[in-house]
């Protein structure tokens, strides 16, 4: 049997309020393998950010387990830490250190991982100068926009190279054509870099222009409803896809499915 | 698990002051320190026994008596002076360093010179009192009436309200913290401005009474009269405490 | 940093204002003693102080010299252990129960009561006005560090978990940084308690540093340098209060 990189098994994870047991997730079984950009959509609430922060070990599962690269961690196993070094993890918001400048920032993950050298500083000033903010390395996070911020969010989601790629809606707060130019840099990226991305959107048009394969997710209790695989026969991603009729079905088929979704939650 | 919580910060505390005093006691009978130079628990608590009624509560009487008449004339005054500061900032600019500076310099050391001015009344202490706590009142209040956040002046504006009306409605709320951050630290002042107060005027008064205890080597009176100063202090200090908790969540 | 215009403009529309209020009080005083002939022993005027201000500051040097000295270490000393137990009432939760009240009710006690005892175990040198000094000083900086350790961004902590930052470096790297507006602001409060403990010791006892010369001149009816010796205090806060703020401005970006 072909072993996925990446595979979540029977994974539940319940949170306990003052008054009652809330299943965030129940019964999650997914898997990635090795260089796919794969998305995770569904409605608020549906348990995709808690997905990410199983895979990350900021949250453990209540039950199940969960495998990277062949190391399983679980409620009582912890990720070794060269494991998490191969992942980068991306945010809603930037959040970058107000206190730090930009340059400092994007280095920040490499401090905590103690990995020096001038290997590190150059992809550093290369990445900078892909997003086209050189400019601003020793410019404070206050003196930037809100899309430039989330720019250097995504690099320095890079900056130590790893092979796992983890992005928690990052383009959300952001306007139609800064996203959509992230959108195509994103894939320009991955194309270079061959990472495994794990995509988590809300917006159905950009998991499936980016996105090899589509897991669809329900609510109360967060489920994985079904799978979708997003084949345009090897054309080239990029915005003159959307024109595509096959691109039209596949985001109605998605509206459809979460439509659904809706009307079982209602009943 | 909360439960566990309370129980742990009720009892960590106390058990390590029961350790303190256990040791304290145990080193000045082992290593037979002189009461005159530091006094065992158990010699303050006859010093207790001995002197309470007789010197020590009367004198924690007038301490308590000057402190809150002065604390509670600095109160309105404090806050009167930051409100209306508060209404210009040609005005704010102009008083708020040479309030920093009151702030900053302990009033007892005016206790000297007044006494040739005013000669030695109990007004004397009341007044470096006032003169110690009401500027850090002052002070913190103002900083809490200019700074409140710009949308909600000018909601209140584009409501047409006035000037008065934003300062009850919006100012003042918005400000609470720093007005109970600057009541706290009044009421820590206020203690120690009459303590010290005390020792240099004399007549009466918890510090007086420690002052002269040390003199005469009565050294466990001293120390009795301390732990009264220090209980006196912390009540204080819960009390105001208390009220800023109560205000809080009513204002919520 | 935004720059409103000139600096040199801002800096004298910030200072002539009280400068202004300062020369008007001065004024009042004056006015009021020469009116009211009120007798130099009684109540000095600006005049008096300042003729007699230079002289009087050769004689005094010393005393600056030990009540500047002794307040500037104290403080440095007071924050340092107090940001040391803030870091370990928050870290270790039991300590942190056991010393959290201990510590308010120390700020809440007189230290200048325990001048007297301490007199008598140390003598009236230095390190009975440190003691003061830094005892009544620590628990403000450790109430205030604690309270901004506590209110850490959480945003910003969960990027150190992410990252699978370890506890040191979580707190070298977020926890202080987004701490520093409330210790700093802990750190002016704890400096007013650092100048009472400090000058009320020296008028306690002992007859070093500026705080026993008040007394001192005042035995001598000599008034005008007794005020002058409130000056320098006075300046001495004003210099204090400053030189923290800016401090903050340097470090502090949030």
């Amino acid at each position: 049997m072909n072993m996925a990189y990446i595979s979540l098994n029977n994974v539940n994870k319940k949170f306990l309020t003052r008054r009652s047991e809330i299943y965030a997730l129940k019964n999650i079984n997914m898997s990635f393998n090795k260089g796919e950009f794969i998305s995770l959509v569904g409605p608020s609430g549906c348990g995709k950010s808690t997905v990410i922060r199983l895979l990350d070990d900021i949250l453990k599962p209540t039950s199940g387990e969960i495998t990277v690269d062949g190391f399983t961690y679980n409620n009582n196993v912890s990720i070794p830490k060269d494991v998490i070094k191969k992942m980068g993890f991306i945010f809603q918001v930037p959040n970058l250190y107000p206190w730090l400048t930009i340059r400092e920032n994007l280095m920040l993950p490499l401090k905590i991982y103690k990995m020096k050298g001038t290997e590190y500083e150059q992809y550093a000033s290369s990445l900078l100068d892909y997003v086209g903010l050189a400019d601003y390395a020793d410019s404070y996070p206050s003196e930037i926009s809100g899309g430039m911020q989330q720019r250097i969010g995504v690099i320095r989601g890079m900056i130590h190279k790893p092979e796992i790629f983890m992005m928690d809606e990052p383009f959300g707060a952001l306007d139609e054509d800064t996203r959509e130019n992230l959108n195509l840099e994103l894939l320009e990226i991955w194309k270079r870099t061959h990472m495994t991305i794990i995509f988590i959107t809300h917006n159905i048009e950009e998991a499936v222009l980016m996105s090899e394969r589509i897991y669809v997710m329900s609510s109360h209790p967060g489920m994985v409803k079904s799978e979708l695989v997003i084949d345009f026969g090897g054309r080239e991603r990029n915005l003159d896809l959307i024109s595509d009729r096959k691109f039209a079905g596949y985001c109605t088929d998605i509206e459809n499915m979460i439509g659904t979704l809706r009307l079982d939650e209602i009943k | 698990m909360k439960h566990n919580r309370k129980i742990m910060s009720f009892l960590a505390p106390v058990t390590l002051i029961t350790i303190i005093i256990i040791i304290w006691q145990a080193g000045c009978t082992l290593l037979h320190v002189s009461e005159h130079i530091l006094p065992s628990p158990s010699a303050i608590a006859a010093a207790f026994k001995n002197d309470f009624v007789r010197s020590i509560l009367p004198d924690a009487l007038i301490s308590l008596r000057i402190m809150l008449s002065g604390y509670l004339i600095a109160i309105p005054l404090g806050f009167m002076i930051a409100a209306l500061a508060s209404q210009s900032k040609f005005i704010t600019r102009m008083i708020l360093p040479v309030l920093i500076i009151l702030m900053m310099i302990p009033m007892a050391t005016l206790v000297p010179e007044l006494k040739l001015f005013l000669g030695v009344k109990p007004s004397l202490k009341i007044l470096v009192i006032i003169l110690q706590t009401a500027p850090v009142i002052a002070v913190n209040s103002l900083s809490g009436f200019t700074h409140v956040p710009h949308n909600k002046t000018d909601l209140m504006k584009g409501l047409g309200c006035g000037k008065t009306e934003t300062f009850f409605r919006v100012v003042l709320p918005n400000a609470l913290p720093q007005i109970f951050t600057g009541l706290k630290l009044g009421c820590i002042l206020c203690m120690i401005a009459a303590t010290a107060a005390d020792m240099s005027v004399g007549q009466g008064g918890l510090g007086y009474r420690i002052a002269r205890s040390a003199t005469f080597s009565a050294t466990s009176t001293a120390f009795a009269a301390i732990v009264v100063a220090a209980v006196i202090g912390v009540a204080f200090y819960m009390l105001v405490s208390l009220v800023e908790s109560i205000v809080i969540k009513w204002k919520q | 940093m935004r720059k409103n215009g000139n600096s040199l403009v801002n800096f004298v529309n910030t200072v002539y204002p009280p400068v202004l209020l300062i020369m008007f009080l001065l004024i009042f005083w004056q006015t009021v003693c020469s009116v009211n002939n009120i007798q130099v022993w009684m109540l000095a005027k600006p005049t008096d102080i300042f003729s007699k201000f230079a002289a009087n500051t050769k004689d005094i040097l010393p005393h600056i010299g030990i009540t500047y000295s002794n307040i500037l270490i104290g403080l440095v000393l007071a924050v340092v252990i107090g940001l040391l137990i803030a870091v370990i009432t928050c870290s270790f939760p039991v300590a942190g129960a056991a010393l959290t009240p201990i510590t308010v009710s120390l700020c809440c006690i007189p230290m200048v009561t325990l001048v007297p005892t301490l007199m008598l175990i140390f003598g009236v040198g230095r390190s009975v006005k440190l003691i003061t000094i830094v005892i009544q000083a620590f628990p403000i900086v450790t109430m205030n560090a604690a309270t901004g350790f506590l209110n850490a961004d959480p945003a910003h902590l969960e990027l150190m978990q992410s990252l699978k930052a370890n506890k040191f470096q979580q707190f070298k790297y977020c926890l202080m940084m987004d701490a520093l507006p409330d210790i700093f602001t802990g750190i002016k409060l704890s400096s007013i308690m650092a100048m009472m403990g400090g000058i009320t010791a020296e008028m306690t006892g002992g007859n070093q540093g500026l705080g026993s010369r008040i007394s001192f001149y005042i035995g001598f009816s000599k008034t005008p340098e007794a005020l002058s010796c409130i000056i320098y205090i006075a300046f001495l806060g004003a210099l204090l209060y400053s030189l923290i703020s800016l401090i903050e401005k340097k470090t502090v970006r949030q």
